[in-house]
């Protein structure tokens, strides 16, 4: 009986998704759907998106790969206060974060930096800002678990054979982490993607020009396009779901160890 | 070769304590004690993970305690090999070389040779998850042995195998140790492994080296109870000191008044040993000498197939004797004979 309770909950999970994602093709036209995926508003969202995501992603990971590796290897002053705020781009609405952001840019700190360096308020750059800032605790967490999977005591071995952090780093943990790094990478990536209130926010929603995917879904509900909306969350939903078979790809067999 | 001088190390609420060891050039060094001893934390100052709070680690007479693990010219074969799984076999053995930037040319013919001796030459390309026990332990040798270090340190490498597959890697160890030269230093538990593969052999309990020395002396003369106790000797026993005409006598349960030399204390109360191994069951109208007779009854026996454990009770005991036998007692009642130096003070 307890059996069949847990295993019903286990499935209601399941149909609720697929009973969300199904009754999307109530509004699905075959004939629609192709012009409206080839449009120039919907490519244009797709590109943003693409290039917002990867560009964050790709800077997140840059402070991300050595910031969990020193927090899964080192012991030092400082680190539970860094691994407890990793969570905050969770637990605070991705709008306040946003919102924090724009307030940020209104400071006279802020207002120097859009001055001299780069403008990110209502910009494309407020797009990758908006997602990197949102996905760089995530990415880190996911990291720092990937490097925990590797055991110190190959880095041991690594040091008695001649070799130095640095290469230990590069020949022996990057190359055993190398699976659930990309797998990390990939999942923040897809956060990225699906990235909504903190870029509307920071970035606002300038047709071609700063409106993401979930962006143009929002903007296009708002007038009842509903079958632009349709076509735009399955795009959503099909890049959503092919990284995480990607990811459960990359992690297939990754308890095998030596 | 490598000297360690009164070398502490602080390992969280554990401590090592005053190590003094000394190793020689192309000699194998083992450590042995329980689980819990501080045998790793040892090796791991060596090997340069932990540093010493103070004392001195002299390798070929330079202080390397500060010195960085990848500087040290140190192989290192831990229990469960650590093998690099992303990579093969041959490019695990081929790693050392490559970090310290070697020329693989110019070690060919050493390699080659290694890998013969291992016979691991018909796995060389094989994934490292693909091998069994017996061969992991092996590449993992070659590995540590590739750019030929100069000492080979031993974390318990062989524990987790079985008898014969253990005893074939003692061998192929020595064998390669006679052909290269490396100073081998080892730690186990295991009371055969040391005694096998040691020149000289430590005992350490506690953090602490209870004995220091060669093999054969470690063996035949433990150092203290706690050292006795660890070798699995049951038979020891109280003995008085004393004294006549400048002489010095032992007297006991076991024998009358017995001149022993070799003895520190002048007066009062000893404890003394003597491993079941070495006390025999006399034959009928056999004559032994230098050895104290006594008479008693078999207790137990414990079978080991060919060995047997036999407790024994003498009259004048309160309690009993082990003696490890090749032959089984045909009576209940025996005598027993006791080599008088074989006896060993503790």
């Amino acid at each position: 009986m307890f059996k069949k309770a847990t295993i019903s909950l286990a499935f209601f999970t399941l149909f609720l998704y697929l009973g969300l994602i199904l009754s999307l093709f109530y509004y699905f036209d075959k004939d629609s759907f192709f012009k409206i995926l080839l449009s120039k508003y919907t490519l244009s969202a797709i590109t943003i998106s693409l290039s917002a995501a990867t560009i964050a992603t790709f800077l997140a990971l840059l402070i991300a790969v050595p910031g969990a590796y020193a927090l899964s290897r080192y012991s030092f002053f400082g680190k539970r206060a860094i691994d407890s705020i990793l969570e905050f781009p969770i637990i605070v609405s991705p709008a306040a974060l946003g919102a924090a952001i724009l307030i940020f840019f209104n400071n006279p700190l802020g207002e120097w930096i859009e001055r001299h360096f780069i403008y990110f308020v209502f910009a494309f750059s407020g797009v990758v800002l908006a997602q990197f800032i949102t996905i760089l605790g995530i990415a880190v967490r996911f990291m720092k678990s990937a490097f925990d999977e590797v055991s110190i005591e190959y880095e041991k071995v690594a040091k008695t054979l001649g070799a130095s952090n640095l290469k230990v780093f590069f020949t022996v943990t990057l190359p055993m982490a190398k699976r659930a790094l990309l797998a990390s990478g990939v999942l923040t990536w897809a956060k990225a993607m699906g990235e909504f209130g903190a870029t509307i926010t920071v970035a606002g929603t300038m047709a071609m020009k700063t409106e993401t995917l979930p962006v143009a879904i929002y903007m296009k509900l708002s007038v009842a396009d509903i079958k632009s909306s349709v076509v735009l969350v399955i795009i959503l939903i099909f890049i959503g779901l092919g990284s995480l078979f990607g990811v459960k790809y990359l992690l297939r067999d990754r308890d095998v160890r030596a | 070769m490598l000297e360690l001088r009164g070398v502490f190390v602080k390992s969280g609420k554990f401590e090592l304590k005053n190590i003094n060891i000394s190793i020689k050039k192309g000699k194998t060094h083992a450590i042995l004690g329980p689980s819990g001893a501080g045998k790793t934390t040892l090796l791991e100052s060596i090997a340069g993970f932990k540093k010493p709070f103070s004392g001195e680690i002299l390798f070929e007479g330079k202080d390397i305690s500060s010195l960085d693990v990848y500087k040290r010219d140190i192989g290192y074969l831990p229990q469960n090999t650590l093998l690099f799984p992303h990579l093969n076999v041959y490019e695990n053995i081929l790693y050392s070389l490559k970090v310290k930037k070697k020329d693989i040319r110019k070690e060919r013919e050493y390699l080659d040779t290694l890998i013969k001796e291992t016979k691991i030459d018909n796995i060389l390309y094989r994934n490292i998850l693909k091998l069994s026990g017996g061969e992991k332990q092996r590449v993992a040798l070659v590995r540590a042995l590739a750019s030929k270090p100069k000492i080979l340190l031993l974390d318990e490498p062989f524990s987790a195998l079985n008898e014969t597959l253990r005893e074939d890697l003692w061998k192929l160890l020595k064998r390669l140790q006679k052909q290269f030269g490396f100073t081998v230093l080892i730690i186990t538990h295991l009371l055969r492994e040391a005694f096998a593969l040691g020149d000289s052999v430590s005992v350490i309990i506690d953090g602490e080296i209870l004995q220091n020395g060669d093999k054969e002396d470690v063996w035949e003369r433990p150092k203290g109870v706690r050292v006795a106790e660890y070798f699995g000797i049951k038979n020891i026993f109280k003995a008085k000191i004393i004294q006549k005409n400048s002489k010095i006598f032992l007297k006991s349960d076991i024998f009358e008044e017995f001149e022993k030399e070799d003895l520190n204390k002048k007066e009062g109360e000893i404890l003394f040993g003597i491993r079941s191994e070495y006390i025999k069951i006399v034959k009928e109208n056999e004559k032994l000498e230098n050895c104290f007779i006594l008479d008693g009854e078999v207790k137990d026996i414990i079978s080991f197939g060919k060995e047997f454990l036999i407790s024994f009770l003498s009259k004048n005991l309160k309690k009993e004797i082990e003696i490890r036998s090749n032959t089984f007692p045909l009576n209940k009642n025996v005598k027993i004979a006791i080599p008088k130096d074989k006896i060993f003070i503790l």
